[in-house]
């Protein structure tokens, strides 16, 4: 009787182990697969999960203007981001609404004679189409608006630290094989309109003369790549710092903005360029960028980079 | 014969664990980007279009499931995009492209702002199943945390 009894023992607790180290399974597997298991034995869950997925897409995609006209398959992220950002400027507009009077409009000391190139306001605002054979070219803080503003058509060709006098000499426009010069990668590209924006790194030059003829030089160099004989060449404003948040050299001030504005117009004027006047939305009235539009003083944060490409799309030639 | 009843138990525990690391479990893509967005000091990153992702890496689209870019102002390097390849097989080619864009940024920042240069050295190029994250950041250590426990 005795033996029959420890075999029957022994039994037991080989079955109670077993159970255990099955029961110690299912509960790793309910804990770190659980939701794979789910899945595996629920194809309802799975429809259930896409279903909610999708209105939660929808419900981002309906709080979204419908400015944007490009295909909704490959666009809808863009525009909800462009949506998204102007509900943010909406928020934001009471803090950025440019001064009522008695302020300057952005123009520097002495540009009131070069009006007649400042790219006026139209009654509408283009969509992104209108950039579709553009071109982009400029320093970081085009790279900025580039990253920021939404935009969705049009080519960029950015970089940081791009200047008038690195412009031939240090390829700095990325590719999937490294770096090039901007005048080679506008060898495969379309484009029939310029928008350019230099001058920040230039800040620290002796004579605003010489940016002058640079810059010129540059533009003339830009044009012989484009498909058109007679490209529209835009030209945006320097874009006014916040002093006090600047850390990269005392010359990145807003009297030197101011002198190369009034040089950047006078080319302009001299080559019948088109001269977005950004200051006009950016500046807080006197010579200086919007308070809190930028982290460093420099660079625009989001909701500035909209206002940016939002002035763009209603500041252009009507007879285009 | 008890043994051998309990292998395919174990078998299957081991598959179903093996996915862990594998091309099947999914990865929160905007949670892990919002965690790894935290760990930037240096200015705010906002997401960016498909459009804008695709000529900044220089992806294939068509065998990109679903992306999310993370970039910034102009003032800096940092950065945070993830990705899903439709087959895993692009992933490689995804980490490749992700070198040359740090490469490239690491060559323009040197004569721009030579601080951010230390960033782009650190920068983490991760992978796990079809998923590879590119992070950029002020705090490498905590986003490899991050990284590690979203699987990475």
């Amino acid at each position: 009787m005795e033996p029959k009894k420890k075999r029957s023992t022994r039994h037991q607790r080989r079955s109670s182990l077993i159970i255990n180290v099955l029961t110690l399974i299912v509960l790793v597997l309910v804990v770190f697969e659980g939701k794979s298991l789910i899945s595996l034995f629920s194809r309802q869950n799975i429809q259930e999960r896409i279903r909610q997925e999708e209105e939660e897409v929808f419900r981002e995609a309906n709080l979204l203007p419908t400015e944007t006209e490009a295909p909704p398959e490959t666009e809808s992220k863009a525009q909800t981001t462009e949506k998204e950002s102007v509900l943010r400027e909406t928020e934001t507009e009471a803090a950025t609404e440019p001064p009522e009077s008695g302020r300057e409009n952005g123009i520097p000391d002495g540009g009131d004679a070069y009006m007649d190139i400042v790219v006026p306001e139209q009654a509408s605002a283009v969509d992104d189409t209108y950039f579709s054979d553009a071109v982009f070219i400029g320093d970081s803080r085009m790279e900025g608006f580039r990253n920021f503003s939404g935009i969705t058509k049009g080519s960029f060709l950015t970089a940081v630290g791009m200047e008038l006098e690195n412009f031939y000499t240090t390829p700095q426009i990325p590719t999937a094989q490294g770096t090039m010069l901007v005048m080679d990668a506008l060898k495969n590209i379309n484009f029939t309109k310029i928008y350019m924006m230099l001058g920040t790194n230039e800040l620290g030059a002796y004579n605003m003369e010489d940016v002058k003829e640079s810059y010129r030089k540059v533009l003339e160099d830009i044009k012989t790549r484009s498909s058109s004989a007679d490209p529209i060449v835009y030209v945006f404003s320097v874009v006014y710092v916040e002093e006090s948040l600047v850390q990269t050299g005392d010359y990145v001030n807003n009297a030197n903005v101011d002198a190369v504005n009034l040089k950047i117009m006078e080319m302009c004027k001299e080559e019948g360029y088109h001269y977005i006047n950004l200051n006009e939305v950016l500046s807080d009235g006197y010579h200086s960028l919007i308070p809190g539009a930028s982290e460093d003083g420099i660079h625009l944060e989001q909701p500035y980079c909209q206002k940016w490409l939002q002035y763009t799309k209603t500041h252009y030639l009507s007879t285009v | 014969m008890k043994k051998t009843a309990l292998l395919p138990v174990f078998l299957l525990a081991l598959a179903l664990t093996a996915c862990g690391k594998g091309g099947g479990k999914d990865v929160d893509m905007k949670t892990l980007s919002a965690n790894l967005q935290e760990t930037v000091t240096s200015g705010a990153l906002a997401e960016v279009s498909a459009d804008i992702l695709a000529s900044t890496y220089f992806l294939d689209m068509e065998q990109i499931e679903d992306s999310l870019a993370a970039l910034n102002s102009g003032a800096n390097a940092c950065e945070v995009t993830i990705v899903k390849c439709k087959d895993n097989s692009y992933v490689s080619e995804v980490k490749d492209l992700f070198e040359t864009r740090v490469k490239n940024q690491s060559d323009l920042f040197a004569s721009y702002n030579a601080g951010e240069v230390t960033k782009l050295e650190q920068a983490l190029i991760e992978s796990s199943g079809n998923y590879v994250v590119l992070c950029v950041t002020d705090d490498t250590d905590a986003a490899k945390k991050i990284l590690k426990e979203a699987g990475f």
